[in-house]
C-alpha cells in the first residue's frame, strides 16, 4: 500500500483525469497496475471534494473499455500466429478439451466475461480466450462493458462512501478477494473433468 | 480402511463440495469479523445519510471535506492533519482542509513555480529540507488555521 501511495497515487492527484484514464487503461492491457485501489482513492478523493465522483466513473469506464478492446483485438487479430509457431501452445490451443472450451465461449461468454471484470488476472485471461476463441464481438462488447460498469461502479462507491477510510475498505476488499479467487480457481480445478465431459456432451447434443 | 476408501471414491464430489462451502462460509465470516474489527478500531468509518431539503447528505464521522459532486453535498467536519502525507500534493491538501489557495505558500515562502501542483515531498527534496520536518510545519500551520 505505501508503494501504490507514494508512486501511483501522487500521479493521480497532479495530473487528475488524466493520470486516471491513463492508468486504468494500461491495467486493461494486463500492466500490472492496481486499478481497483486507484479507483478505491479517486473515489475517496472525489468525497473529499478533490475530484467529481461522476467524471470519475465516466473516466474509469472509458478507459477500461477501450484497454479490454485492444486488448480483445490485439489478440484476436495476432493471438493465433504467435501460438501456432511453438509447439507446446500450439498443442494446447489444439487440443480437444481448448477447442471445447472455445465453443463453449462462443455460444455463452457473458457471465464469464462479465464477472472476469472484478479482478485483474480474469480479465486478461478472459479477454485474451474470448478472442482466440473468436467470442462475436458485438457478444464480447455487450458483456464487457456491463462489466466494467459493474466493477467501476462497486470500486468507486466503495470509495467515495467510505471516504477517508478507503485504504481500510482496500486491504479488506483485496484480502476477501484473493480469498474467494482461490476458492473458485481451486473448484475449477478439482471439477475440471467434469466438466470437460459436460461440454463433450453438450457438443454431442448439438452435433 | 477398504470401506472408507471405497466411500472416499463414491462421494469425493460431495465431500469436496462441502469442503469448499464450509471454506466460503469462513472467508465471508472472516471478512466481516474484519470489517467489524476496523470500525472497532476506528480505521474505518460509519457514513450516515442525512436527507435535507430533498438532498441527500453523506458524512463521514471522521470528517471529510465540503464539496458538491453530481447533486450530492458531503458536510464537512474536520479531517485529523495527521492524514496529511508526504506523497500528497499542496493543492490536494488545500482543497481537503479548504485552506486558500495560497496560505501554505505564503506562510512557508515557497517560491516553486509548480506550486500548489508539486509534492510536499518532491518540494522538500528540491529545496534541502528535511521532509519531516517539512510535513510537521504544514500539519501544524493546517491545525492553526482550522482553529482559526
Amino acid at each position: 500500500m505505501d508503494f501504490i501511495a507514494q508512486t501511483i497515487l501522487p500521479y493521480i492527484l497532479i495530473y487528475k483525469y488524466w493520470a486516471l484514464f491513463v492508468l486504468t487503461f494500461l491495467s486493461s492491457l494486463a500492466i500490472p497496475i492496481p486499478a481497483g485501489t486507484l479507483l478505491i482513492a479517486s473515489s475517496a478523493f472525489a468525497s473529499q471534494g478533490y475530484f467529481n465522483f461522476f467524471i470519475i466513473l465516466l473516466v474509469a469506464i472509458v478507459a477500461s473499455i477501450i484497454g479490454d478492446n485492444i486488448c480483445y483485438w490485439v489478440i484476436r487479430i495476432y493471438g493465433r500466429r504467435v501460438f501456432d509457431r511453438f509447439a507446446f501452445t500450439r498443442k494446447i490451443m489444439n487440443s480437444e478439451n481448448s477447442l471445447l472450451i472455445q465453443k463453449k465461449m462462443q455460444q455463452q461468454p457473458g457471465f464469464v466475461v462479465f464477472i472476469s471484470r472484478f479482478e485483474a488476472i480474469a480479465t486478461l485471461s478472459v479477454n485474451a480466450l474470448c478472442a482466440i476463441s473468436e467470442v462475436p464481438y458485438r457478444k464480447y462488447l455487450l458483456f464487457e462493458i456491463l462489466g466494467s460498469v459493474g466493477y467501476v461502479a462497486f470500486y468507486g462507491t466503495l470509495g467515495y462512501v467510505f471516504g477517508d477510510s478507503w485504504e481500510a475498505v482496500n486491504k479488506l476488499i483485496g484480502n476477501f478477494s484473493i480469498i474467494v479467487f482461490i476458492i473458485l480457481i481451486g473448484s475449477g480445478l478439482l471439477f475440471w473433468k467434469r466438466m470437460i465431459k459436460k461440454l463433450k456432451k453438450e457438443e454431442g447434443f448439438f452435433n | 480402511m477398504k470401506k472408507v476408501t471405497a466411500f472416499l471414491k463414491v462421494h469425493w464430489v460431495t465431500i469436496v463440495l462441502i469442503f469448499l462451502l464450509v471454506s466460503l462460509t469462513v472467508a465471508i465470516k472472516y471478512f466481516i469479523y474484519s470489517f467489524e474489527q476496523s470500525f472497532i478500531e476506528g480505521e474505518l468509518h460509519r457514513p450516515e445519510i442525512h436527507r435535507t431539503n430533498k438532498r441527500v447528505l453523506l458524512t463521514d464521522l471522521a470528517g471529510s471535506s465540503q464539496a458538491t459532486s453530481g447533486g450530492i453535498t458531503l458536510t464537512n467536519t474536520h479531517l485529523p492533519v495527521s492524514t496529511i502525507q508526504a506523497w500528497m500534493t499542496f493543492d490536494y491538501v488545500n482543497v481537503v482542509y479548504k485552506l486558500p489557495t495560497n496560505y501554505i505558500k505564503d506562510i512557508l515562502g515557497i517560491n516553486d513555480p509548480k506550486y500548489p501542483n508539486v509534492r510536499i515531498d518532491t518540494y522538500a527534496k528540491e529545496s534541502n529540507i528535511n521532509q519531516k520536518l517539512l510535513l510537521d510545519t504544514v500539519q501544524h500551520y493546517v491545525s492553526t488555521y482550522q482553529n482559526q
